[in-house]
């Protein structure tokens, strides 16, 4: 025990230390207390919230979700109730959470996503903000999903000057040109990136010839993406100087050293948290097993050391 | 609500398409109540990966017992357990049917839709057991019957075991016959073509009543939003934390034509 408590699994990202590297996927963990019952919060890096909107959201008609191989689709279509009812009824929960509490936001524009994010400011709970610009269900205009690297230019841009909080900016697979988008984020100023959002699949039924999911098409997720999760940030990380907090079909303490290993500076579980309530504590305990067995005593020793020469 | 390792004590087929799952725990067998689930992961894979939704069939001492029916891999992969293996139950979870005293109660069940109620049974009086199911194959041996069972009633799609058709009809047959409908209160779990059936008729006559409904699920814990149904108090509410037990009247039943 004593051995262990060398070890130092903080992180630092911009002003914020995170007890740990471990975190969750928006919208894999509820929105208060849903896994109160299984986990320890207080074990974790940081607690993420469900994207909220503004204005509330009635979400996707049913059918939402599918599993699929090794992974599921899910159409939720940002379900919530909106930013002030989260201020008044949820905020009061999160913030006896002990540990950093990062809220995840979208919006119809820069100019919205901007006033939430002044709102957000004043919050002392909120340790971060998340800007969720890459939600692959939406087909309202309710919701900007950025897809070209001027647009998430202009709304971090914008987010940027209304806040002081950690900004972090979550990409997807679905936008074009990739890096360009994630290097524009940086020099809008964005603290950190987080990846990856779902990839858009689908899946049909043979018998009805109707679409699994309402919305036709559905964000995948889950250890299916988890090859293609872990080569986005490992490319990433290879021409930004840029926080990454990585994410996609994390289940063990194993998957998210991969995703360190290649320079993240924090990793969520996601889709897995459904399967094994437990798996961020279950993460931050394997992880720091490793450690010890390997010498490491803290997470600079070993983030982003991946050996490519043979 | 725990997130418990149990042991298979034993998991046997009571017909051609049923079987019946059972496992010990003192936890669960003391807290969980009727309409509740638990969510199974029986194989440490990522293919099946989600966690499966199951009701209580009975529960017997620290006994808990499933029944189920074989549809695809996860309860495929169910049905190879031997007594001894090591499964994940995560539970109890969901809302429970509210009791009934003065209340004449008929239970509608469909296929293995028979579980909760049968459970339920095991607590509550009742006047009537209906239960449908598609053809011999899946009727619910009588051996297993909590109670009198002469109150059992069966029909079957092809008539091999009781009614010919589907249950709703002896159902509504029951309610012509009721002087008092307002007396009447019934309970039903099936498919949801079945309920939407069931809540017609019983809107029709003027009969209350709480159904309990299988929507696909994702976690079972109210953090995905997967499971959403819409209800007239609430609007959309996640199945796993509001329901799976519903009041009749609550449901917008146009909107479940689409889901489970
Ligand atoms: C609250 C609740 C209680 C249930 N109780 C019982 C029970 O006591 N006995 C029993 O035999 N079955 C019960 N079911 C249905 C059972 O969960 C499904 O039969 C099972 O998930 C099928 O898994 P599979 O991999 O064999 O089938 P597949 O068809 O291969 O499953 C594919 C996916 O669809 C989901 N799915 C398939 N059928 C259903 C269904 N009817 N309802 C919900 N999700 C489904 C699966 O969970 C899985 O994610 C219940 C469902 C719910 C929601
Ligand atoms: C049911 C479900 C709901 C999700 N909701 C959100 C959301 O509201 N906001 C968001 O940024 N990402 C959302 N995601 C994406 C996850 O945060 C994550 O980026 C993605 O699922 C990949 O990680 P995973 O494979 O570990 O789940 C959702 C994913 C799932 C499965
Ligand atoms: S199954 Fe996830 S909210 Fe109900």
């Amino acid at each position: 025990m004593s051995q262990k408590s060398k070890i130092d699994l903080s992180t630092k990202i911009g002003d914020v230390t995170f007890k740990n590297p471990i975190t969750v996927a928006s919208g894999t963990f509820g929105n208060t207390d849903e896994y109160e019952p299984y986990v320890d919060f207080g074990e974790l890096g940081a607690f993420v919230t469900k994207t909220i909107t503004l204005n509330p959201r009635v979400g996707n008609p049913m059918p939402r979700i599918f599993e699929t191989p090794s992974g599921m689709l899910n159409a939720i279509g940002l379900e919530n109730k909106g930013l002030e009812d989260y201020i008044e009824n949820k905020l009061p929960y999160l913030s006896k959470i002990k540990t950093n509490l990062i809220t995840s936001i979208a919006g119809k524009d820069a100019s919205e996503l901007a006033g939430m994010a002044k709102r957000l400011d004043s919050c002392n709970e909120v340790s971060a903000i998340e800007l969720n610009l890459s939600c692959p269900n939406i087909r309202d205009k309710n919701v900007k999903v950025a897809k070209h690297a001027e647009e998430v230019e202009r709304v971090v841009k914008e987010v940027r000057q209304c806040t002081n909080k950690l900004l972090i900016t979550k990409l997807s697979p679905e936008m074009d040109f990739f890096m360009e988008v994630a290097e524009l984020s940086v020099k809008s100023g964005t603290d950190a990136l987080s990846m990856i959002n779902t990839i858009k699949g689908m899946a049909i039924n043979v018998n009805t010839l109707k679409p699994m999911l309402s919305n036709v098409t559905g964000g995948l997720s889950g250890p299916a993406v988890r090859p293609i999760a872990l080569r986005y940030v490992y490319e990433v990380k290879q021409h930004l100087d840029i926080p990454v907090i990585g994410m996609g079909g994390v289940a063990s303490w194993r998957d998210a050293m991969e995703f360190i290993i290649a320079g993240a500076h924090m990793v969520a579980t996601g889709t897995s948290n459904f399967v094994n309530p437990r798996a961020p504590q279950d993460c931050v305990e394997g992880i720091e097993n490793y450690m010890q067995e390997k010498g490491y005593s803290s997470m600079k020793d070993i983030r982003g050391k991946l050996q490519t020469s043979v | 609500m725990f997130d418990l390792l149990v042991k298979v004590k034993d998991n046997k087929k009571i017909s051609p398409d049923l079987w019946v799952l059972s496992f010990d725990s003192e936890k669960l067998a003391q807290t969980i109540v009727p309409g509740q689930f638990l969510e199974f992961k029986v194989r440490n894979s990522t293919d099946p990966f989600l966690r499966r939704p199951f009701s209580v069939y009975k529960i017997k001492n620290n006994t808990i017992e499933i029944l189920y029916e074989v549809v695809g891999e996860g309860t495929h992969l169910m049905s190879e357990l031997q007594p001894g293996d090591t499964f994940l139950s995560l539970g109890p979870l969901g809302t429970t049917f509210t009791p009934q005293k003065n209340k004449k109660v008929i239970m509608v069940g469909g296929g293995v839709g028979a579980a909760p109620l049968v459970f339920l049974a095991q607590k509550q009086d009742f006047d009537s057991m209906m239960l449908g199911f598609r053809g011999e194959s899946a009727v619910l041996p009588l051996s297993e019957a909590i109670g009198d069972d002469n109150k059992w009633v069966y029909a079957t799609n092809d008539g091999s075991v009781g009614h010919k058709g589907f249950i709703t009809q002896p159902l509504e047959e029951l309610f012509k016959q009721e002087d008092s409908p307002e007396n009447l209160f019934i309970y039903s779990c099936g498919p949801n073509p079945m309920l939407l059936e069931v809540a017609r008729i019983c809107q029709q006559y003027g009969v209350d009543g709480e159904v309990s409904l299988e929507e696909r699920m994702g976690c079972g814990v109210g953090a995905c939003l997967g499971c959403a149904v819409l209800t007239k108090s609430k609007g959309y509410v996640p199945s796993c934390k509001y329901g799976p037990v519903f009041n009749i009247q609550d449901l917008e039943l146009d909107e479940l034509k689409n889901s489970g």
